[in-house]
């Protein structure tokens, strides 16, 4: 992939955008103990990188947005958090993987890209917690099981449930981030004087 | 659009008071005991018990803080530590995180009543976890309670 300078500058604004969100607005709402605080900006941080996509439709792009956001991460208030660093590169690279199979971004691809990058956040804990963390399947799983009595207000024998429940407000938040992404890059590029974001980029997708 | 912006500002003005007012609650040390439960077994602690119980010291982020073991206070519940599976921590403004029996029960792992220098501050007490090395979201703090899962 090699990307002209405009592009790179216009990947970095994002990127930027997207690690602002992170250590600002991520730090508040870590503090806080604000509910569902990593689906907020996982939802908030795809939209930009969506964004970001379709102002730059090239493979590789989603994810190099995620990496730049991922490194200013590294100047949280809290120090360097290893977890939401990882946290934002997988989600990146969900989202990329998405991006990239499904070809040119469209209203669909970039719905499907945020359904699945915002329901990763379900499925990391399981995945970095033991890796870096050193703790068991069990107890994360004992977690999400408490959130699920304390958010949805089901018992921890309702396993089931509340996997689905909160699958499906992730991947219906997730769903919502990618056309929200897809509206404010088609509002941007008229604003800015660019060409449909539907109808352009004809060369953009698949030439690596 | 103005009138938005402002509805907004006043939405989140809201939100955010509502939030600060749920841990002035939560520091105000209106709950000063700590439940320690399992199964049937169910013991109030409050920080003169837990002196008594012992004094360990453990640091995080470069804060060393005064406390008994967690082992040693299960024990002294009257769980059987080969028994435990996993150990959930409550705080008062209803975090909770679940430890493996491993970690928890580490000797240097504590449930913290005071600093090295003096008391928690307000928005750590009136106990709270402390496993060094380990990430923040470990380290609960405004314990109130230790289910035992067993």
């Amino acid at each position: 992939m090699k990307l002209s300078t405009r592009e790179l500058a216009t990947l970095a604004v994002f990127g930027a955008l997207w690690g602002l969100v992170e250590i600002s607005l991520g730090s508040v709402l870590k503090t806080l103990n604000i509910p569902m605080s990593g689906m907020v900006l996982s939802a908030i941080g795809l939209v930009i990188a969506l964004t970001g996509r379709v102002f730059v439709p090239r493979r590789g792009s989603t994810l190099f947005i995620g990496v730049i956001a991922m490194l200013l991460k590294l100047f949280s208030l809290g120090g360097v958090i290893l977890g939401p660093m990882v946290g934002i590169f997988t989600e990146a690279l969900v989202a990329e993987i998405v991006l990239s199979l499904t070809g040119k971004p469209r209203r669909g691809s970039l719905a499907l890209a945020g359904a699945l990058g915002v329901a990763w956040v379900l499925v990391q804990p399981f995945i970095t917690n033991p890796l870096l963390f050193g703790r068991t399947l069990f107890t994360v799983w004992l977690d999400l099981l408490d959130r699920g009595e304390q958010l949805l207000g089901l018992p921890p024998s309702s396993a089931l449930w509340i996997i689905l429940g909160f699958l499906l407000i992730y991947l219906a938040v997730g769903v919502a981030a990618g056309l929200l992404a897809w509206s404010i890059a088609h509002l941007l590029q008229k604003r800015l004087g660019h060409p449909d974001p539907s109808i352009t980029h004809p060369k953009s997708q698949g030439e690596e | 659009m103005k009138r938005f912006m402002i509805f907004v500002l006043v939405l989140a003005a809201a939100f955010l008071t509502a939030c600060n007012a749920s841990g002035d609650q939560a520091a105000s040390g209106e709950t000063v005991s700590l439940l320690v439960s399992g199964g049937e077994t169910s013991q109030t602690y409050t920080r003169a018990d837990l002196e008594a119980l012992g004094a360990s010291q453990a640091t995080f982020n470069d804060v060393t803080y005064v406390g008994v073991s967690v082992g040693a206070l299960l024990e002294d519940a009257g769980f059987n530590l080969d028994e435990v599976k996993a150990v959930k921590a409550v705080a008062s403004d209803g975090y909770t995180v679940n430890y493996d029996p491993a970690q928890v029960l580490a000797a240097d792992v504590i449930v913290a009543y005071a600093r090295a220098d003096g008391d928690l501050v307000d928005d750590e007490g009136p106990f709270r976890m402390v496993l060094p090395g380990t990430e923040g979201k470990l380290n609960a703090r405004m314990l109130v309670e230790l289910q035992v899962v067993k």
